[in-house]
């Protein structure tokens, strides 16, 4: 970096003083008011109190919702995940070499991944109406979403080297990608399928909050009862089907990938036994959803609706812009339309999302900082138990949603903003903390005892061996984390936590799709935006600290 | 005389991140059939380029390759996909990493060898000849791993145990002729010492024509009948061990060196 001295110091005044206007902003976006700030607090532990004991008496009526919660994820997850493999194939630099295709199948993927999962189920009821159908059709994009851009990710990073191997012996391109590239990228396939089954039920839980039924649309209708402890009870379940997923995945992922020790016969037995009651699964949530072929081909014919929904504000737009002209687009009666009459407040709305986002962030990446280095017991000299106990402290926290975490912060906050940031702030805490001490466990023992060498003290040794380590790593993830949160708080608004997200659910209520599209042609720029933004400067921060 | 098994004619390589410097420099050389060739160097003095410009695995790093390249009577260079996956079959390659495929069992990652000759669906549900499973188990055997770790995954194993697998998946390509890229450069001395003494006995049992990279001029002299010197991307050195003079080959081969 070339630069004398004066211009340094002028920019990092300059960049300090935006830093402190757009906080100052984004609490005034959100009416931050420090005075019942206290009793709010106190109403929100108040409310807890109400929670418990949970209410497991109508257990038995859980248990038909909670079953097509599970259908709906996993026929969510296979059918992304089918989607998602030709968009994996076409989309690697490695397996499809021509940047003609790769490249614009790689920005289709981005484009997938940008919509929040609750926005796919917006536009699914608009499609499909209120049917659980709509549900299946939002997980499967949010899954193939998630499946295609971990495992593309994956595919850049897999070992070249056996892959030359296999093209010297002369083989062709196909079986150069079946013996040197499927198996390197198979576990990696498989570990995200599994992470979003989870990922999954979790989701599908929330969906009930857009009217598409499951167990989600249970807890609403206990927290409208202000049945408090039944709620409780609701979420409970919920939290335990996350868990045996996320056990029973673990174990089947562990034995199909890891398995090379297992006797060849049990490996056989157990692969079988893993496909056939994969399919058996797949075909029960496939025949209990009442799920056709003919029913889907009529779906993607609705989807049609969707167009139209997001055409008409397009072209008013473009009206707008004074670019209309050029596309022979005329409007009649302009100040009618839905841009004119919502176009500036979708805007604010959406600004205060970004305030709610950056907010949220900043809390969570201030709490999470200790919280991952106390997790981690290596170089940190904490005690194993301390340190598996804090581990959980995040775990806990993780497993409930943005939006779950939302209702309970707007029961008690009052619906609005703040709520908003307290449930992404929290739940923000429960991921970074646990991505913080995965980057802790991965610090690089050699630099740490050459310090100890020298005689360092700890803290000197924290200083020069280990911050540096981890440092650029904490700041890349919290700004990543704050590209997710800023998904999330798009669409908190939902449950009345503030941002655009309420005015998603008013005009979904009123069955305003025009406005709908409008919320959408709001958001979805936006999120690219700072996604693009964000991963330069995620790039910048690592490399950086590589080379510098 | 016989033709030479392969004919290499002013070759040249730019790689283009090395900003017009040459990996390679005019470099013509011939082997016969049957021979056993070290070429020793320093890294980076083009010995793994040489190599990988002969079934042109040097262009996945974007070498610009000029000259000629003659195996056999075809030219490599000018050679479509099609006969260059030919020309490949027959070069048995070694890699310094081994590069086998970890997650999958020894025996494929040998029967790999095999691809050039297997079929559409046969490679797709990884369904190989058993005649080709017999050849693999014997290869397997022959450098020295026992039957019971067959189907073993490859993950399992030693860095010398992976490069004889690497030996083994060359090995039933049938090839005419062994190229070997620091084979022996990640090994312990002892080991090393095992591996070299495998591709010895290939080239006098089989008369496999084989050719060596090799840094370390203890193995290039125990293990060389003929002897290349690479420095700077040039050959500067070409002897029958018989005609090398044991005094002044170091100095010969890498150059005097300094000390201060």
């Amino acid at each position: 970096m070339a630069g004398s001295k004066p211009l340094k110091l002028f920019f990092w005044l300059f960049g300090s003083a935006c830093v402190v206007v757009i906080y100052y902003l984004s609490l005034e976006a959100i009416d931050f008011n420090a005075a019942t700030f206290g009793t709010d607090i106190k109403h929100f532990f108040g409310f807890l109190g109400r929670m418990v004991p949970p209410d497991f008496s109508n257990f038995d009526q859980l248990i038909n919702p909670l079953l097509k919660t599970f259908q709906m994820a996993i026929l969510g997850a296979f059918l992304g995940a089918l989607l998602s493999v030709p968009l994996i194939i076409f989309g690697s630099q490695i397996i499809t070499q021509t940047p003609f295709i790769f490249w614009p199948v790689r920005m289709l993927m981005n484009l997938i991944r940008t919509v929040p999962d609750l926005l796919y189920a917006v536009l699914f009821v608009v499609a499909l109406g209120y049917d659980l159908m709509a549900g299946v059709g939002a997980l499967t994009f949010f899954s193939c979403a998630i499946i295609s851009k971990l495992t593309s990710e994956s595919a850049d990073n897999i070992n070249r080297k056996p892959i030359e191997a296999v093209q010297a012996t002369g083989a062709r391109r196909f079986q150069v990608i079946r013996f040197g590239i499927m198996p390197q990228l198979l576990p990696a396939f498989m570990d995200h399928l599994i992470y979003v089954l989870e990922l999954n039920v979790r989701v599908s839980a929330v969906l009930g909050f857009v009217g598409l039924g499951g167990i989600g649309q249970q807890w609403l209708t206990a927290l409208d009862w202000l049945n408090y402890k039944k709620a409780l009870a609701v979420i409970l379940v919920i939290f335990a089907l996350v868990v045996i997923i996320d056990l029973i995945g673990n174990r089947i992922r562990d034995t199909l990938l890891y398995g090379g020790q297992l006797r060849k016969a049990s490996r056989v037995f157990f692969n079988t036994l893993t496909i056939v009651g994969s399919i058996a699964l797949i075909f029960w949530s496939w025949s209990s959803l009442e799920l056709s072929l003919q029913r889907i081909l009529d779906g993607l014919a609705s989807l049609k609706n969707v167009g139209s929904a997001m055409v008409n504000p397009i072209q008013q737009i473009l009206a707008f812009s004074g670019l209309g002209a050029l596309f022979g687009i005329v409007i009649e009666n302009p100040e009618a339309t839905t841009v004119a009459r919502y176009g500036e407040h979708a805007l604010v709305q959406m600004g205060q999302s970004l305030a709610i986002a950056l907010l949220g962030t900043t809390i969570s990446f201030v709490l999470a900082f200790p919280l991952g280095l106390l997790a981690s017991r290596k170089h940190t000299g904490i005690p194993e138990p301390v340190a598996i106990g804090i581990k959980q402290v995040s775990n806990a926290i993780r497993a409930f949603p943005e939006l779950v975490l939302a209702v309970f912060f707007a029961a008690s906050f009052g619906f609005g903003p703040m709520a908003g940031v307290l449930a992404i702030g929290l739940h923000s805490i429960g991921m970074m903390g646990k991505m913080n001490a995965e980057i802790v466990e991965k610090i690089r023992k050699e630099q740490v005892e050459a310090l100890q060498a020298t005689g360092a003290k700890r803290l000197q040794v924290f200083q020069y061996g280990i911050l540096p380590q981890l440092l650029p790593e904490f700041i890349a993830l919290g700004i990543y984390r704050f590209e997710i949160d800023i998904r999330a708080a798009a669409v908190l608004g939902v449950v009345g936590a503030g941002g655009i997200g309420k005015l998603l659910k008013e005009a979904q209520d009123f069955r305003n799709w025009e406005l709908v599209g409008l919320c959408l042609l709001v958001i979805i720029p936006v999120v690219i935006t700072i996604d693009f933004l964000s991963a330069r400067i995620r790039r910048r921060l690592i490399e950086g600290a590589a080379s510098n | 005389m016989t033709k030479p098994i392969l004919s290499i004619k002013n070759l040249s390589v730019i790689y283009p991140s090395a900003k017009g410097a040459k990996a390679l420099d005019n470099v013509s050389v011939e082997i016969n059939q049957g021979e056993f060739v070290v070429i020793a160097g320093v890294s980076g003095s083009g010995k793994s380029t040489l190599l990988r410009c002969i079934n042109r695995l040097a262009e996945n790093d974007r070498a610009q390759i000029t000259g000629s390249v003659v195996f056999g009577s075809i030219d490599v260079l000018n050679a479509s996909s099609a006969q260059l996956r030919q020309i490949r079959s027959h070069i048995g390659f070694i890699f310094q990493e081994y590069n086998v495929v970890e997650r999958l069992p020894i025996l494929t990652n040998a029967l790999t060898g095999t691809l050039s000759l297997t079929g559409f669906w046969r490679s797709l549900f990884s369904a190989f000849k058993q005649s080709d499973k017999v050849l693999a188990h014997h290869a397997l055997m022959r450098v020295g791993i026992n039957e019971t770790r067959h189907t073993d995954r490859a993950s399992n194993l030693s860095g010398g145990q992976k490069q004889r697998v690497g030996i083994a998946r060359a090995l039933l390509q049938k090839p005419k002729i062994i190229l070997a890229d620091e084979p022996v450069a990640s090994l312990d001395p002892i080991t090393a010492n095992v591996v070299m003494n495998i591709f010895k006995k290939i080239n006098e049992e089989e008369g496999i024509t084989t050719i060596v990279t090799l840094h370390d001029p203890v193995l290039t002299f125990k293990y060389g009948k003929r002897i290349i010197g690479m420095k700077q991307g040039k050959l500067i050195y070409d002897k029958p061990i018989s005609a090398i003079n044991r005094e002044t080959f170091e100095e010969d081969i890498y150059g005097r060196i300094e000390t201060t």
